[in-house]
């Protein structure tokens, strides 16, 4: 008589071998899938609070909507400019060095010529209590 | 309820999952990893669904969009880390996966040694050692599974799964299984 393992390996004939390949390919590329997937997160919750579309925003960005689909599914490898664009039009901030970007060319936080001091945002801790 | 139409291993003599009519011959894992891959899915799933979400977490005034869907690209690292070390022979199934019992139901969602949320579900059959075939699976957001329609309608997926093996001269035991199980 067969056991339910020979029964069952009757009846299961074929071998999904891409999911295998994908877990690789994303274990390997996990570092900035990770921030494509905030960027996703980020993008369609600022799309649902200025209330509009996919396809709205692939107008201002002048790309195709398809083009945005991928970028709100948080798997695409994105360029600067991308980022810098949805920043732009979104009013978000994506990367985090922008914010410092502004105030180290509009406000400069260290003079060099008189005695250097750390800036507050060094000296004090930045996340608070948060462990 | 879909109809099965085949079986396919996802790791020969170890892990398989059903191929449901109308799926396009995708097997149901294959079809789960692509769902909770897509941020924008996963978008659409919090807006129906945020209201369930908030009462499911302890901290539900402060859990956000962007907390859920850090939790759920967690969860599937997780899982991608799981199969991985299936594949790999670093796991026994035996161990991984759960029978589905009260106690899934009656504890809370929120895992308090992770300290974080962990949403997605794999359900399953156990067909002998260490060998299991996937019927479905579910981000679950309600303590039990009756009270969502997703996860329902898992468990009718899984009735009727348990009676197809049986009509294929497969007898399972009585219990149905869980990876994420808490």
């Amino acid at each position: 008589m067969k056991t339910n393992r020979e029964k069952f390996n009757i009846i299961a004939t074929s071998t999904d071998t891409e999911i295998l390949n994908e877990i690789a390919y994303r274990k390997a590329n996990r570092d900035w899938l990770r921030k494509s997937n905030r960027i996703a997160a980020k993008v369609l919750a600022a799309l649902k609070e200025q209330n509009m579309s996919q396809k709205d925003l692939a107008d201002k960005m002048n790309v195709s909507p398809q083009y945005v689909n991928k970028i709100v599914k948080g798997n695409e490898n994105l360029t600067l400019a991308t980022i810098t664009k949805l920043e732009n039009l979104l009013h978000i901030i994506i990367l985090a060095d922008t914010e410092k970007e502004i105030y180290s060319v509009s406000e400069p936080l260290i003079s060099y010529e008189a005695d250097v001091k750390e800036p507050s945002y060094i000296t004090e801790s930045y996340y608070g209590d948060a462990v | 309820m879909k109809d099965i139409t085949s079986v396919q291993f996802i790791i020969p003599n170890k892990l398989a999952a059903f191929i449901y009519k109308g799926d396009m011959d995708i097997n149901i894992l294959n079809i789960l990893l692509s769902t909770w891959r897509s941020v924008d899915d996963l978008f659409q799933f919090y807006e129906t669904n945020k209201r369930i979400i908030a009462n499911s977490t302890i901290s539900s005034i402060f859990y956000s969009w962007e907390n859920f869907s850090e939790d759920i690209m967690l969860d599937l690292e997780q899982l991608e880390d799981f199969i991985d070390d299936v594949a790999n022979g670093k796991v026994n199934l035996d161990n991984a996966f759960h029978p589905l019992s009260r106690k899934e139901e009656n504890v809370k969602i929120l895992s308090l040694r992770k300290h974080r949320c962990k949403w997605l579900r794999i359900y399953a059959i156990r067909i002998d050692e260490n060998l299991y075939v996937i019927t479905g699976g579910a981000i679950k957001i309600t303590q039990k599974m009756q009270d969502h329609i997703d996860t329902r309608y898992e468990l009718t997926q899984l009735d009727y799964s348990r009676q197809w093996l049986k009509d294929q001269g497969i007898e399972t035991d009585e219990s149905f299984y869980c990876y994420f199980d808490l």
